[in-house]
């Protein structure tokens, strides 16, 4: 089932080609960033433009994750004006419950560690646990929706279950669904994490009004277009940080 | 004091992504969800239908499967007691695949009943365990597009993930079913049911027996 | 600051002294020796521990002797620098109840200033503003308050604030990960900004004369804003997507988490979607969970279905959690209550019944939402008349918390 495919593929001869699906599978299906060293058609600019012409056919986007010392890392993720888009779709969106408990472990496992300089990496992954007690006993959902909404976020890779071993206490910590996150919404994350926990504090203040007036600007650009009438075709990708 | 931010330009966001890029992308994100027959189905998209519903599915480069990432030595997404889920997928398959010389997809609906019972069989320990732990597994392999539950009327079928299976991957897995435990028998209510020796079932009658030819096994009861 | 001038009467000599004094207990916990301050965060420690005991003690006070063994943990010469400081200072002092009986007594003033120490080491004054600020608020509606004490005040807050801004526009044009560290302790929230305006609006309203010093703190109060904006500009076009979260402290995030409504956390993450759960499963894949897979033994003839009519789908539709709650009771009959048992305590019984059971403490262990674990050691214990007859030793247990 390729016809999709092949517009971009065509010109690649056999060996080329296979290189390009397996980089493509790779970052589409890899719980972790795959290793550019690995793969021809990420290492290669030329051959990973294509990989990312392959991904812009259903929305997606390359996302490179750096690790220092290490070599570059690649995975995918949902573009951010796609994205966008999506979520204005009630069906594509995660149920309060999911996203409740969800925020609750990115709190416990990634904020506080990192307010207390227990995590170094810039990631939205942890090795941080949240105790499932503290869920549990010290948060405001109740406890049969809090289970059932983990059962959930265990099965779609959105956190990951950290057994207790001798001496730490197991838990959840974000699954690897968060790496799929490009740059523009881990960002976001973190703002809005900032606005909720956060609203009066000096941050809050600046992210709102950045949001502001990066909102008027572009209504404001929307309305020149308008007036001017003029049909450009190919309004380009990535420019989020703007939402809802 | 937080005020929520209005929305940038509320309606052209949606309309800068073509409406086939964001088909594709939303068929990706829902896993395997399915519309009518009778609605056009978004270009680029592999689908497998049952007759009355199409399920629409991410396409993949050149037949590929993510079983390209083992080639290479990388994890897939992690998955909770993996070798149960396939196991009870299997025991699902030996009584939803009759016919093995065709398609697993779409495959026939039976009850849930048969197929815990296929597993229980297949496993060693505490039979009702067994089939409890099914369940579950039944659930999880509805939720991702393995097979198709309905919770209501106890009865499963091959899912549209299935579909995705290319034909020559399957040798191996027909060996496999073929020699799992058979499905048991509906309760003789009028006893002599071994005559159709013909193996097709209505998906309607989920309760027409099943002969297969082969060692004759007590099935129980 | 010593009463060194000729010219002072006696009073002033006195009031000099009690305030010296205070000074003197307030800062004794941070006294290195009677004339600088320590060098050493532990020895604040001592101070602390002391304090602590003294509390605990009541009026009887304490000997020297007990002194020492709340201290035990710290070096004698330590102790002993400390306990001749703080007496030095004040902080503690030396009573005799009976003749030839020495008792110590702490000073209420060290342990107040030792608060606010800690609260100052804290958030760097933060909240020492918000008290201030509240306090001076209530002081200006005050009608025994005279203009003086107004100005004063007025003028005081001001001083804060430039100091403040100072502080921050200097972090501000240094590094960023200096102005990270030290921006939350610094800048001001919008309720500190607010509270300070409504302070200015009120002295402001009641003593019209002092609208130059309120000119002044309006200004000071505008430029610790600005500052504290600038300096989250800044930060906030920081490279990093998660750098910023260290900007809340801890006690904020850990706030919101525990007292936040579902929709409030739901909030955080609208607008953002994740794939569904897609594992694949590879032919080859299945078949190798089959052989792989514990198997009933050869195939054998199936075992007669069960008499007990299967329950079907909808009586099994939490069976998973059916299964989990029935370990947990197993496990929580096997504990009775505490955090932990000796395996071979809780099989003490014959053998069928204790592999069973086993067999349940394994599957609790081993399920992934059961907060237990069992934990083996190595070695055999033999139990010539036991049942079983040998067992390694290990523990059942709760983990969590």
């Amino acid at each position: 089932m390729s016809e999709l495919f092949e517009p971009l593929l065509r010109s690649y001869d056999e060996k080329r080609r296979a290189e390009l699906v397996a980089a493509y599978m790779a970052v589409e299906h890899a719980a972790e960033p795959v290793p550019e060293v690995r793969f021809p058609a990420l290492r290669e600019p030329a051959l990973r433009r294509t990989v990312e012409e392959m991904l812009a056919l259903s929305g997606r986007t390359l996302v490179r994750t750096a690790v220092k010392g290490g070599s570059p890392r690649w995975t995918s993720a949902y573009r951010d004006d796609v994205a966008e888009a999506l979520a204005a779709d009630p069906a594509c969106v995660p149920p309060p419950d999911e996203r409740a408990v969800l925020t609750l472990i990115l709190i416990h496992s990634v904020a506080i560690p990192r307010a207390t300089g227990l995590l170094p990496d810039d990631s939205w992954l942890s090795p941080y646990p949240t105790p499932l007690e503290e869920l549990r006993r010290r948060s405001q959902l109740p406890i049969g929706e809090l289970e059932a909404a983990l059962r959930r976020l265990r099965l779609a890779g959105l956190v990951s279950q950290v057994k207790a071993g001798p001496d730490e206490q197991g838990g959840f910590v974000p699954g690897p669904q968060f790496h799929r996150l490009t740059e523009a919404a881990r960002r976001r994350l973190q703002e809005e994490l900032i606005l909720a926990a956060g609203p009066g504090s000096p941050l809050a203040a600046t992210i709102r009004a950045r949001r502001h007036s990066r909102a008027r600007a572009a209504s404001q650009q929307a309305a020149a277009q308008q007036s001017g009438a003029q049909q450009s075709g190919g309004a380009e990708p990535t420019h989020q940080g703007e939402n809802e | 004091m937080s005020a929520p931010v209005p929305a940038p330009v509320p309606s052209s966001a949606p309309s800068s992504v073509p409406a086939e890029v964001l088909a594709r992308a939303r068929a990706r994100l829902l896993g395997a969800h399915s519309i009518a027959v009778s609605d056009p189905a978004p270009p680029g998209l592999v689908t497998a239908s049952d007759g009355s519903r199409v399920w629409l599915l991410s396409p993949w480069p050149d037949g590929a499967t993510p079983a390209v990432l083992e080639e290479y030595d990388i994890a897939p997404m992690p998955l909770d007691r993996p070798g149960q889920a396939r196991r009870v997928l299997a025991a699902a398959l030996r009584c939803c695949w009759p016919r093995l010389d065709e398609a697993p997809w779409p495959g026939e609906r039976v009850p849930v009943g048969d197929v815990l019972e296929v597993y229980a069989r297949m496993s060693r320990g505490d039979p009702e365990l067994a089939r409890r732990w099914a369940t579950g597994e039944l659930r999880r392999l509805h939720d991702t597009g393995w097979l198709l539950l309905d919770e209501e009327a106890a009865t499963v079928r091959p899912g549209p993930r299935i579909a995705l299976w290319p034909e020559d991957s399957l040798g191996s897995l027909r060996d496999l079913i073929r020699r799992l435990p058979r499905p048991p028998e509906p309760l003789p209510r009028v006893d002599e049911q071994a005559a159709p020796a013909d193996e097709r079932r209505e998906p309607d009658v989920p309760h027409e027996p099943q002969e297969q030819g082969g060692p004759v096994e007590d099935a129980g009861e | 600051m010593s009463p060194t001038n000729d010219a002072a009467s006696l009073d002033d000599v006195l009031v000099g002294e009690a305030v010296l004094g205070v000074y003197r207990q307030m800062f004794a916990a941070l006294a290195r020796d009677s004339g600088a301050v320590v060098d050493d965060p532990e020895m604040v420690d001592v101070a602390e521990t002391l304090l602590a005991a003294f509390a605990d003690a009541g009026e009887e006070g304490l000997s020297r002797e007990q002194m020492r063994y709340v201290c035990r943990r710290y070096p004698a010469e330590v102790f002993e620098n400390r306990l001749r400081v703080l007496k030095g200072l004040g902080a503690i002092r030396e009573v005799f109840p009976k003749p030839n009986q020495l008792r110590y007594r702490a000073s209420f003033t060290s342990v107040v200033g030792l608060m606010f120490i800690r609260r100052m080491m804290l958030d760097g004054g933060q909240s020492e503003m918000h008290r201030l600020l509240a306090l001076e608020q209530l002081n200006v509606a005050d009608p025994r308050m005279t203009v003086e004490q107004a100005r004063a005040g007025a003028e005081g807050l001001a001083r804060a604030f430039r100091l403040w801004s100072v502080e921050l526009v200097t972090l501000t044009n240094g590094t960023i990960e200096e102005l990270r560290e030290q921006a939350p302790k610094l800048w001001g929230t919008e309720e500190i900004l607010q509270r300070a305006e409504r302070l200015h609006g009120a002295i402001l309203r009641r003593w019209p004369q002092l609208d130059r010093t309120c000119t002044d703190l309006r200004a000071a109060i505008y430029a610790y804003g600005d500052a504290s904006r600038r300096a989250a500009a800044r930060l906030s076009d920081s490279a990093g997507t998660t750098r910023n979260l260290t900007l809340l402290p801890p006690e904020t995030w850990r706030t919101f988490a525990r007292t936040a409504s579902r929709e409030e956390l739901a909030a955080v993450l609208e607008g953002f979607v994740f794939d569904a759960p897609a594992p694949w499963h590879e032919p080859a894949a299945v078949v190798t969970a089959v052989q792989d897979g514990p198997r009933a033994t050869p195939p054998r003839p199936a075992p007669p279905r069960p008499s007990v009519p299967d329950p079907g789908l909808s009586e099994d539709a939490s069976s998973d959690d059916a299964a989990a709650e029935r370990l947990r009771v197993v496990a929580e009959q096997v504990l009775r209550g505490r955090d932990r048992v000796a395996v071979e305590e809780v099989l003490d019984q014959d053998w069928t019944a204790a592999r069973r059971l086993l067999a349940d403490l394994s599957s609790a262990h081993l399920h992934p939402e059961l907060p237990y674990r069992l934990v083996w050691s190595d070695g055999l214990d033999s139990r010539p008349d036991g049942s079983p007859t040998w067992l390694s030793p290990g523990v059942f247990e709760r983990t969590g918390t």
